[in-house]
């Protein structure tokens, strides 16, 4: 799932985009408003976040022109400005959702899983059947499992990796396999990305 | 043509003294107004701008504690323990900025509810959850008595804020006490909530004060530091809640009692 962020302060937007891609989406960056609309434009993205103070074009002109040419897509507004009016404005002009800094990295997450259920239902990206893995019930368009009356939140990655090991039940994968298929062919993460990707995910589930 | 009548003469330079005056007043009310304005955009400006670099050092010191989880739980124990008090005083820095704010706010132009339906003990269990970490450092015990179960028509933001600034003061003042009590009660019109703790209390003499912008009981530096509107800003919040914030007598410590008008909602 592909996401644009739009940010002008360098440090949010790479800690961001980070945060999106251990989450398992491809973020794709832009520093201003027009670059912005480029890479909208170019990319094509699922979903949208955005800050509204950017240079150039800001936030509510973006929006208003992303509205324009898709009326579907979620956009959630990242930003300082915390007035009620802002937030109306911004509710106005086509907004899902709009998170105020200062922000922890567990609510920008929650946010993010909860854009990326409804974008799932509403058919911006494929359904997936639900399927078993050991003793847990995973439901992909949820992006939860449960065992028994316990409900387990995922990330689109921890999905993809536990999708991929439920259809190669008894088999050895190897590093190359579960990056391609989990991580993308154009993503080159270290080894030790992979294990401490799979023991923190070992440990949840 | 016919002479002016001194009467009419009078009352024109009269007339023509009053416009003066009430053009130098309006002159000074737009030049107060101007001023005023300005500082309060300046307060809000500087306080968004701090809220940039604040998300910053809050998400990267969430991304270090992810990466120390995966690191072997001996070399991760002291970083980690440094990374809670960076978090920590970020938060505390952002509850700052909100109160700074709301300040601004209701300087430019008044303060407004939002309210919706809420569970008030929710509420109250969510602020405690965030100052679980401070209140352990500080070896402060926290208890509540839940009693505020109903959904009612609430401001869910003014009640957190008002809980963040007692329990603040908890930390800050009275941590020397080791407890901090919370018990809240319901009626079909109102909820109360009292914070009590077993810190050095307020002298008699304090009580009213306290309430009052920018007071610190306190003035010497090596006593803890405080901007001393966290009290007025709760019991201002309470009181457009129909409510208000009191001192109540305690027989040890201080307890503040804070009641706001509810209307159930089921």
């Amino acid at each position: 799932m592909r996401v644009l962020l739009a940010e002008d302060d360098d440090l949010t937007r790479q800690g961001l985009a980070e945060v999106l891609q251990q989450e398992g989406y491809d973020a794709v960056q832009a520093a201003n408003g027009s670059a912005a609309l480029d890479c909208f434009t170019a990319q094509r993205p699922d979903f949208v976040c955005l800050a509204i103070m950017m240079p150039g074009q800001n936030g509510y002109d973006v929006c208003r022109a992303i509205r324009d040419a898709d009326p579907d897509i979620p956009i959630i507004f990242i930003s300082a400005k915390s007035e009620e009016i802002d937030k109306v404005v911004g509710f106005e002009i086509g907004a899902d959702d709009f998170i105020v800094k200062p922000f922890g990295v567990r609510e920008v997450v929650a946010r993010i899983r909860a854009v990326t259920r409804r974008c799932i239902v509403a058919g911006k990206t494929s359904r997936q059947e639900s399927f078993e893995i050991g003793d847990l019930t995973v439901n992909p368009d949820e992006l939860r499992a449960t065992r028994g009356e316990t409900t387990l939140e995922l990330s689109l990655r921890d999905v993809g990796i536990l999708e991929l090991l439920a259809q190669n039940t008894g088999k050895v994968l190897d590093r190359n396999t579960i990056f391609s298929h989990c991580w993308g062919e154009d993503y080159f993460p270290n080894s030790r990305t992979l294990d401490q990707h799979i023991s923190q995910l070992r440990k949840r589930v | 043509m016919p002479a002016a009548v001194p009467g009419s003469a009078r009352y024109a330079s009269l007339v023509a003294a009053a416009v003066a005056l009430g053009l130098l007043v309006a002159f000074f009310w737009r030049e107060y107004r101007r001023e005023a304005s300005q500082r309060v955009s300046f307060v809000n400006q500087v306080s968004h701008e701090l809220r940039t670099p604040l998300t910053n050092i809050r998400m990267y010191a969430d991304l270090l504690e992810s990466d120390l989880e995966r690191m072997p739980e001996d070399e991760s124990e002291q970083p980690k323990g440094r990374l809670k008090i960076i978090a920590e005083e970020s938060q505390r820095l952002s509850r700052l900025i909100g109160n700074v704010l709301t300040m601004a706010r209701q300087q430019r132009s008044g303060l407004t509810l939002k309210p919706q339906s809420a569970i008030v003990d929710d509420v109250i269990r969510d602020v405690l959850r965030q100052f679980e970490p401070a209140l352990n450092r500080c070896q402060v015990e926290a208890s509540f008595e839940a009693g505020a179960g109903e959904s009612v028509s609430v401001d869910v933001d003014v009640l957190e804020q008002i809980l963040v600034n007692l329990f603040s003061n908890v930390e800050k003042y009275a941590a020397s006490g080791g407890v901090l009590n919370v018990a809240s009660s319901q009626t079909v019109e109102s909820t109360a909530i009292t914070v009590s703790d077993s810190g050095p209390g307020i002298p008699d003499r304090q009580r009213d004060a306290i309430f009052r912008p920018f007071y610190l009981m306190s003035d010497r530096l090596v006593d803890t530091a405080g901007t001393g509107i966290g009290l007025s800003i709760a019991r201002e919040l309470a009181q457009l809640h129909g409510g208000d914030v009191q001192l109540v007598d305690s027989t040890a410590g201080a307890s503040f009692e804070v009641t706001l008008k509810t209307r159930n909602t089921k």
